[in-house]
Order: structure tokens, then C-alpha cells, then sequence
């Protein structure tokens, strides 16, 4: 079953088109990365999302119903954790927090902020006034906030943005947990690494548009230039570069000190067939790795120029053969 | 029967109004003001009680109007000031759009901020009533149930300063917007009332001729002067203690009914605009 349903999603400012057309489909209990560069329409979405934005034209399912600003059953559902959030500061992090579990009718409030208090490590600070918090220290208490009524989808702008590396490491358990109780999350962030690390799912957006959205496996596969696959040897005889590049799979062999690189077509990984071809010919490799292209790396592939390109090759690609 | 998303509504106004009220009580504007509101009180029924004595007549049917009216007045304005100041921090902070996130659309965001005043307004009544019967003890008066009636109607005198206060936060939007288009709304109404009476005077001290320049003002601004008073929560107050003391069902009853449209008309009015602008600051 769907969690989230856009259609069409479309919202001007002016002339301006913040979102174009944007059709997605999220499914219940995912994990969804959403990125894209500065001013491509992430945090638009989400407000339309959230209801907090009307789109000019387009609908937005969540659950099968339709967001609207007064969606009540809907948005008590929903966690958010806003890119720039604030607070009461005249609140101690525990009233503030009862205050919003209140709001939600959140069940078990008390013990489960107790617990989420614990696991951002905030315990000693709940009775402290908001306005003596770091930046760190709030934007825990905003995870905080978002998830004491257990909802069932978290709503992520930038969540570890001003955390530290161990508030990150926090935050990223507390996903974890949030994931396997069955959340559907959708994160938009700029640190790439915590996207890949979190999600299962990514959408490109640029220019209000949905230009790519696939696994993040498929996408390094679509984007990236095939697969590379690295060895090392203890002798190297002088024709084993040709004899690899005669491979019928292979694109390119290239060699770096003693670490050579083969440069596959990225049709299936290549290792054993490799691995069998080196042993027939007795080169027997000391070491053998498959080198990932990382979504930083798609993510900058993926640069302005080239995104219409890259858009009409992947239609191109998709288009179903009968 | 109320559908499930209207008791979800219900449940938000509930929490935002508690916790409103809650600010304000932990506050110290409201006790000050209304320590001041009793105080100015005292000043006038003192005054009363010594005309009284020295001229041996009452001129009064309640001498207790004027007090109840005086403090009423001045605590309304204090709650009216207040969240047109705390919608306003809300907007300029963006802790309005956290609220939105959640399970809050603008009419419980509005009607929370509304009832919390209001309640405190209910607690202040509280405190007038003792200070009342203090002062029938005191002073000897008449204890009359009217004053009940009196405090009872000014709840929607109360609603109507609340109700604009919240109207001119989502006009303004922003703090200093706020607060200076309501300094403004009140010292445009002040200065048009003055400005009428001052027109008055002078027309009564020169006599000038019909179509003299000043004759013409004072029929302008005694025209919008009009208009003021028929709108104004203040000049309906007024009209219904009037009515009250002279038994007047159909002048209380039209004052009521006045009042409460015009409560209900600004209030819809402060959530159609924060509709229509929007909670991001």
C-alpha cells in the first residue's frame, strides 16, 4: 500500500515554478531519500506534503486521503523535523515535549519520551530551559518532538545538519528503530552518505522535477560508468592487461602502482567470472574488490548541465520493448 | 453528531488554549493590570462616596457601573494587546508553522489563542467580584444582582477586544507590523473622538456659519464619530449596563446580539486572513 501519493504536483510563486508536475509514489514503511540541489523544490514538497503549502494544481494522497491544512486525523501521523525548527524557548524540554504529545494524544507519552530522551542522550536536560540549548542539543529535542507519538510517517528536512558525529550516530539508531517498527520515512538532506546510509529509495529533483528515482544499486548502475573491479598481484606478468581487455564484458583496464582497474559493462557483477578466468590462466590475484560508486559521486555526475541529458537517455531506457 | 476531524480540532483548540492561558498566568501583565484596573476603580467610587456625602444626593442608580466598566475596559485591552503581541512572536519565530505540522489548522490555532484570553479574562472577573463586594461592605452601598449581569455581559466585550487583537495579528503578521497597526486603530479611533469633541467646542464658542470650513470637519468627523460609537465594543457596553439598569429587555437583548456578531465577524475574519497568508513568517 501507498503511504504517499503526489499527482501532478505543481506550485508557482509568480511566474515562477517551484515544483513542476511532480508524480510520486512512496510506498508504506520505505525509506525515501529526496535530493536535489539548492532551490530545486524539495522543502516546497514537503510543505505541500504536510499541507502547510496549497499546490496551485496537482493532489497530495497521504494514506489515500487527500492533505489539507485541516487534516487532523492525518497529521497526527505525521512526524516533522523541519530544516530550521524552533521552539519555546521560555519551555523546559520536557514541557515543551508534553506539550506536543498533548497535541497529538500521543498513548504512553511520558514513557515514551523517557525513552527518546535517553536514546539522544537529553536525559540530564529535560529540565532545562530551551533557550540554554545548543544547536545540537535542539535539534535532538526536535526528533524528539516529532517522534513521541510514534507516528507512522517521519518527515525528515536536513536531519543531521548541526549535529555532531556522535549525534549523528544517535539519530541514525533512532531511524533505524523508527524504520523497523514499520515508519515510512522520507529524508531530504544535502550529506549524501547519511541518505545512502538511511534509505532504500531516492528521487533526484531539479527544477521542480522528479528527474530520476530508483534504488540507490540502480542509480549508481544507471548513472555511474559501469562497474570497477580492483586487483592486486603479487607477479604481474606483462600481458595480463591485454588478455583483459580482450574480455568480451570489459570496457577498460587500466593500472595504478601495482592496482589494476577493469571497468566492467555493469550488466552483473563480474567478480567470479573474472576470479575463474585468473585462475585458468593461474594469475592469482592477492586481492579482489568491486569499487561502489557512491551516491556523492552519482549525485555530482548528476550536475545541472547534464540533467536533461541524463533524462533523455533513461526514457529512452525504460521504454518497454514489447 | 461531531465528525471525528472536529473532535481532533476540539482537542487542539483545548491544548493551545491551556497552554496560552498558562503563559499569561505565569506572567506577571495580567495581576499588574488588573491591581491597576482596582485601583483607578477605588479612585472613582471614593470620589463617588464623597460627592455623595457632601452634596447628601445620588445621582446614580449603581454607582458601581463606572468601576466595573473602567476595570473591564483596561483588562480587555491588556488581553486584546497581549495576543495580538504573542500571534504576532509566533509568526515572526515561526513556532506557528511547528504547530501546523501537527494536527492544527487555523481556526483551532485562532480560537485556542481566543478562548485562553478569554479565560483568563473569566479568572480576572473573579478577582473584580471580591474587590466589589469589598467595596459594598466598605462603603455601605446597596447590594443589587445586576452587577452580576454587568460582569457577565462584558465577557463579550471582552471577546471583541480579544477577537480584534487576534484580526489585526493576522493583518500585521510580523511583531513590529502588529503592534504598530494596532497602536494606530486605537489612537485613529481616540483621535477621531477627540477631534469631534474639539470641533464641538469650537463650533459652540465661534458660532460660525453653515458653510464654514470647521461646521463642515465637525459634521465629518461627527458622522465617523457616529459610526465609531455604533462599532464600538466600549459604546455597546455602555448601552447594555444603560439597559440593564433601566430594565430594558430589547435594548439589553439588541446590544447582546450586536456585540456577539461583531465578535464573531472579526474572529472569522482573523482566520480567513491567516488562511490566505499563509503561517510561514
Amino acid at each position: 500500500m501507498s503511504m504517499i501519493v503526489t499527482s501532478d504536483l505543481t506550485k508557482k510563486f509568480g511566474a515562477f515554478k517551484a515544483v513542476d508536475g511532480l508524480n510520486l509514489r512512496i510506498a508504506q514503511g520505505e525509506s525515501y531519500g529526496f535530493l536535489g540541489p539548492n532551490g530545486a523544490g524539495k522543502t516546497t514538497t514537503l510543505s505541500m506534503l504536510l499541507g502547510i503549502l496549497t499546490p496551485t494544481s496537482g493532489m497530495v494522497f497521504i494514506q489515500g486521503e487527500q492533505v489539507r491544512s485541516d487534516s487532523f486525523s492525518l497529521k497526527r501521523k505525521i512526524g516533522v523535523v523541519a530544516e530550521y525548527q524552533t521552539f519555546y524557548e521560555n519551555m523546559t524540554a520536557w514541557e515543551y515535549v508534553m506539550f506536543f504529545a498533548r497535541l497529538y494524544q500521543a498513548a504512553n507519552a511520558e514513557k515514551r519520551a523517557e525513552m527518546l530522551f535517553e536514546q539522544v542522550n537529553l536525559m540530564q536536560w529535560k529540565d532545562a530551559l530551551i533557550s540554554a540549548f545548543s544547536t545540537g542539543m535542539k535539534k535532538k529535542l526536535g526528533f524528539i518532538r516529532a517522534l513521541v507519538h510514534s507516528p507512522d510517517l517521519l518527515i525528515l528536512d536536513e536531519p543531521v545538519s548541526g549535529l555532531d558525529p556522535f549525534g549523528i550516530i544517535q539519530v541514525r539508531s533512532l531511524l533505524m528503530t523508527e524504520k523497523a517498527r514499520g515508519a515510512t520515512l522520507i529524508i531530504s538532506s544535502h550529506i549524501l552518505s547519511e541518505v545512502e546510509k538511511t534509505t532504500d529509495r531516492v528521487g533526484i529533483i531539479s527544477r521542480g522535477k522528479l528527474i530520476l528515482e530508483d534504488t540507490i544499486d540502480n542509480i549508481q548502475r544507471k548513472v555511474g560508468d559501469g562497474e570497477r573491479i580492483l586487483f592486486r598481484f603479487a607477479n604481474q606478468t606483462p600481458d595480463i592487461l591485454g588478455k583483459l581487455s580482450s574480455l568480451p564484458f570489459v570496457i577498460q583496464v587500466s593500472q595504478e602502482e601495482d592496482e589494476i582497474s577493469v571497468l566492467t559493462d555493469g550488466a552483473k557483477d563480474y567478480r567470479e567470472d573474472l576470479g575463474r578466468y585468473l585462475v585458468q590462466n593461474e594469475w592469482i590475484p592477492l586481492e579482489m574488490k568491486k569499487h561502489q560508486t557512491s551516491l556523492e559521486e552519482v549525485y555530482i555526475t548528476i550536475s545541472e548541465q547534464s540533467l536533461r541529458t541524463i533524462q533523455e537517455d533513461l526514457e529512452t531506457e525504460d521504454v518497454p520493448s514489447d | 453528531m461531531i465528525s471525528q476531524n472536529n473532535k481532533y480540532r476540539l482537542h487542539a483548540i483545548k491544548t493551545i488554549m491551556e497552554r496560552v492561558s498558562q503563559t499569561r498566568f505565569w506572567g506577571l501583565g495580567i495581576f499588574v493590570t488588573l491591581a491597576v484596573s482596582l485601583a483607578f476603580s477605588s479612585v472613582l467610587l471614593v470620589n463617588f462616596s464623597r460627592f455623595t456625602e457632601t452634596n447628601l444626593i445620588t445621582v446614580e442608580k449603581q454607582p458601581l457601573t463606572a468601576p466595573i466598566l473602567l476595570s473591564v475596559i483596561l483588562i480587555s485591552l491588556y488581553l486584546s494587546l497581549t495576543i495580538s503581541l504573542n500571534v504576532s512572536r509566533e509568526y515572526s519565530n515561526n513556532t506557528i508553522e511547528m504547530l501546523f505540522y501537527g494536527p492544527v489548522d487555523e481556526s483551532a490555532y485562532m480560537l485556542g489563542n481566543f478562548f485562553a484570553q478569554l479565560k483568563v479574562f473569566l479568572y480576572s472577573l473573579i478577582g473584580i467580584l471580591v474587590w466589589l463586594n469589598l467595596s459594598i461592605w466598605l462603603l455601605n452601598l446597596d447590594f443589587r444582582l445586576d452587577i452580576f449581569l454587568m460582569l457577565g455581559v462584558s465577557i463579550l466585550m471582552c471577546g471583541q477586544w480579544v477577537a480584534f487583537g487576534l484580526l489585526v495579528a493576522s493583518w500585521g503578521g510580523k511583531r513590529r507590523n502588529t503592534l504598530v497597526y494596532f497602536m494606530l486603530t486605537i489612537l485613529l479611533i481616540g483621535g477621531i473622538q477627540a477631534g469631534d469633541f474639539i470641533a464641538a467646542t469650537l463650533v459652540q464658542i465661534q458660532s460660525p456659519t453653515a458653510t464654514d470650513p470647521l461646521v463642515v470637519a465637525r459634521n465629518v468627523l461627527s458622522g465617523i464619530n457616529g459610526l465609531i460609537s455604533w462599532i464600538s465594543p466600549y459604546s455597546q457596553l455602555s448601552s447594555a449596563f444603560e439597559a440593564i439598569l433601566e430594565n430594558s429587555t430589547s435594548g439589553f437583548l439588541g446590544n447582546l446580539v450586536l456585540m456577539f456578531v461583531e465578535m464573531i465577524l472579526m474572529l472569522a475574519s482573523s482566520i480567513l486572513l491567516l488562511k490566505k497568508k499563509g503561517v510561514r513568517g
